[in-house]
């Protein structure tokens, strides 16, 4: 029977062992290349409302939603990949649950004329209903009251005002709140996220390893060592190939699942050495 | 004796209660009086920094700006024609060295040295729990670090970190980050004469210890300089990192000091008590971060910095231990019944007294220490279900379930060491769940599982 599942096992590893050099593990999106989109809405707001938008525009992709800014009154949002378009109807729908409004600061420069500025906004957002004035603290401003914005809207507005009125601003200079911003975060490599616990786990393992030789030396120091090291990478391999057959996303919870693994091997081992001491004793 | 035994049982389920209450719930004075938990990455918000790579000039924006400015204004300044040539000749080689763009691989091997000395910085900075990705194609940096850690400190953490002695006088460079061998921050108690009245202060201490070499080059250096006038007179030397001075002297005294001591000892900030003196000390730690490092062989800049909440569901955890421990609880009464039932629930007494420690031995709460304490449990658990079982004493079960878990506390142990904070606090929560496991066995388990 031992025989039997010892093959078994050995099977289930050489398979996954194909299927890691193949494909490689299925990393979770936090730890793989995705991209990160930051949503302000400025209020508090309920999160199964965001995951029902984002399921819609995303699809059924693995998505990870987290509350972010000083008050969480922000959404960050994980995504494999979010186009322009995704982008343009997350923010339509957004717009639509939460109305928000925000007022957005243009410098143009002393002399200019209202109207070619409200043009050259109603230009680049593609909308007729905007409302924009001359800031009154400052008239070199002007005040455009828009909704909830994107990235591209922000440098719509900028190309527009600055080929009306010849500037050669940044997009970046003007003044907004509430913009969705999106940005490519690289992944993490798992070598970096293993080096974290390697070195510790290997000086544990090898107290552990000498702690089994002087205590169970009358078991065979060569048999204990050969046994436990066996065990304990057997054991840890095939919890690696089961997560590696099963597709089961690899993060901090497959890591903790191995520990709990190797808690439970070194204490099974010890119990059997203690058993087995006993027994050579009662002889 | 009967009736000793329902007192004793009476009591040991109090306590039980008791214990839970105060750690659930908490003992309110107008205020929680216990000790908040310290939150780990986990459970607190963290910080998420994206650094992109500065691009360099190209060559013909220089040719076209800087180098043709450097000479036109060259040509108008210097009257010398000595002055000229060293010059040109300076602009010439600096030209020589932009016209050479990097290949693909040599950026990406900056890249990744790049990466390696942040992570090392952040480690430095007692940043324990970080997570660091590398874009291999452009040098984009993002960094995650605990909330706690400073917002200037973050964007100091990809700073080039260019450390110089220089000649301040003459703006001649002396050496460069090499010399250092060492550098450590520490805080110190300082007696100063106030008045007549001695006052001892709490400073922050930054010390640099130089190699052989570099103390060696220091001395040899020349302590004058020739001023416009042609005149030769006392220069000013510096230890100056990215352009800024961190420590200035005159020539012979900076000399002096070096010969004497090997390196400098420099005061960080005037505070002595308090957040500031907190930042002091933060400052001298990403300094000593920098210098010991190395510098970065890439210009970066921060583009942003967001602030993102824990997306663990505490709730879930609660709920599924809850699940787990009715399920124990349902075995453990089928089996053994009420006393099966008693000793199953002294283990909320159990979790709650470790959830106690934890909290005032600061330990960080992280998704390590939730296992951490699941293990322990389960531990005393079989330990209970095998006294309920066989006709040994209490203590003998369990000082036999203590031999067993010896390996656990040796790892246990080790993971106490580590640097790195779910590790750690993995170690701690089994070092101080066993030991608590023991007390509280003897105390009040013994009494629900034993007649």
């Amino acid at each position: 029977m031992k025989k039997k599942l010892f093959i078994v096992a050995l099977i289930i590893i050489i398979i996954a062992a194909f299927i890691v050099a193949a494909v490689g593990y299925n990393v979770d999106i936090k730890y793989r290349n995705h991209v990160s989109v930051i949503v302000p809405i400025g209020e508090e707001y309920n999160m199964n409302d965001i995951k029902k938008i984002t399921d819609e525009v995303f699809g059924n992709s693995d998505i990870v939603l987290e509350k972010s800014g000083l008050y969480n009154d922000e959404v960050s949002i994980r995504v494999a990949d979010a186009s322009d378009e995704q982008l343009e109807t997350l923010k339509n729908k957004i717009n639509e649950k939460y109305n928000i409004v925000q007022s957005i600061n243009v410098n143009i420069g002393e002399d200019y004329n209202i109207e070619d500025a409200q043009n050259a906004v109603k230009e680049a957002l593609g909308k007729d209903d905007i409302k924009v004035e001359k800031e009154s603290e400052n008239e070199s401003y002007i005040s455009i009251e828009a909704s909830l914005l994107t990235e591209k809207d922000i440098e719509n507005i900028n190309d527009k005002i600055n080929e009306k009125f010849g500037l050669s601003n940044k997009a970046d200079s003007i003044r907004a709140t509430n913009v969705i911003s999106s940005s490519n975060i690289p992944r993490v490599r798992l070598m970096d996220m293993a080096s974290q616990y390697i070195l510790f786990t290997l000086i544990a393992t090898v107290v552990v390893l000498a702690y089994y030789i002087i205590r169970y030396r009358k078991l065979g120091i060569k048999d204990v060592l050969q046994d436990s090291i066996t065990v304990l990478a057997f054991a840890e391999l095939l919890y690696m190939a089961i997560i590696a057959i099963t597709r089961f996303p690899v993060n901090k919870l497959i890591v903790m699942g191995a520990f709990t693994i190797y808690f439970a091997v070194i204490i099974y081992l010890n119990a059997k050495y203690i058993g087995k001491l006993e027994k050579i004793k009662n002889k | 004796m009967k009736k000793d035994y329902t007192l004793k049982l009476v009591l040991a389920m109090l306590v039980v209660v008791l214990v839970s209450l105060v750690s659930f719930v908490g003992v309110y004075k107008g205020r929680n009086l216990l000790k908040e938990y310290s939150l780990g990455k986990d459970f607190s918000k963290r910080k998420i920094a994206t650094f992109s790579v500065v691009e360099e000039k190209t060559s013909e924006q220089d040719e076209s700006g800087e180098t043709e400015n450097q000479v036109e204004e060259s040509k108008e300044e210097s009257e010398s024609s000595e002055e000229q040539e060293n010059l040109s000749e300076q602009s010439g080689e600096e030209n020589a060295n932009k016209a050479q763009p990097l290949s693909e691989e040599d950026k990406k091997k900056n890249y990744k040295t790049a990466k390696n000395n942040i992570a090392k910085r952040l480690t430095s900075m007692k940043s324990e729990e970080y997570d660091i990705r590398l874009d291999e194609s452009t040098g984009k940096i993002v960094i995650e670090v605990p909330e706690d850690m400073d917002s200037t400190f973050i964007s100091e953490v990809a700073s080039k970190g260019k450390v110089e002695i220089k000649n301040t006088s003459s703006n001649e460079v002396i050496a460069d980050g090499e010399v250092f061998k060492d550098a450590s921050a520490a805080l110190r108690d300082e007696t100063f004469s106030v008045g007549m009245q001695q006052v001892t202060k709490k400073i922050v201490v930054l010390n640099m210890k130089l190699t052989k070499d570099g103390k060696k080059k220091i001395i040899e250096a020349n302590p004058k300089y020739t001023d416009n006038d042609g005149n030769e007179a006392d220069a000013t030397f510096a230890i100056v990192l990215d352009g800024e001075t961190l420590y200035s002297e005159d020539a012979s005294a900076f000399i002096d000091i070096v010969e004497k001591n090997g390196g400098f000892e420099l005061y960080m900030g005037q505070n002595d008590q308090g957040e500031e003196l907190e930042k002091d000390y933060q400052t001298a730690l990403a300094i000593t971060a920098i210098i010991k490092c190395g510098e970065i062989p890439v210009d970066y800049q921060i583009d942003t910095m967001e602030l993102i909440s824990s997306s663990i569901n505490i709730k879930l955890i609660i709920i599924v231990s809850i699940a787990i421990g009715i399920l124990m609880l349902v075995f453990a009464t089928y089996k053994f019944k009420l006393k099966g039932l008693l000793s199953v629930v002294s283990l909320i007494g159990l979790v709650a007294t470790i959830l106690l420690v934890l909290r005032y031995t600061n330990v960080k709460i992280t998704l390590f220490t939730i296992l951490g304490i699941a293990i322990v449990t389960l531990v005393n658990y079989i330990v209970i279900l095998r006294t309920l079982n066989n006709k040994k004493m209490f203590n003998e079960n369990f000082m036999k379930a203590m031999d067993i878990l010896v390996p656990c506390i040796i790892v246990a142990i080790v993971f106490c060491c580590s640097p790195y904070t779910q590790l750690a606090s993995f170690g701690m929560t089994i070092f101080w769940g066993l030991i608590v496991m023991c007390l509280y066995n003897f105390t009040i388990v013994r009494v629900f599982v034993e007649k």
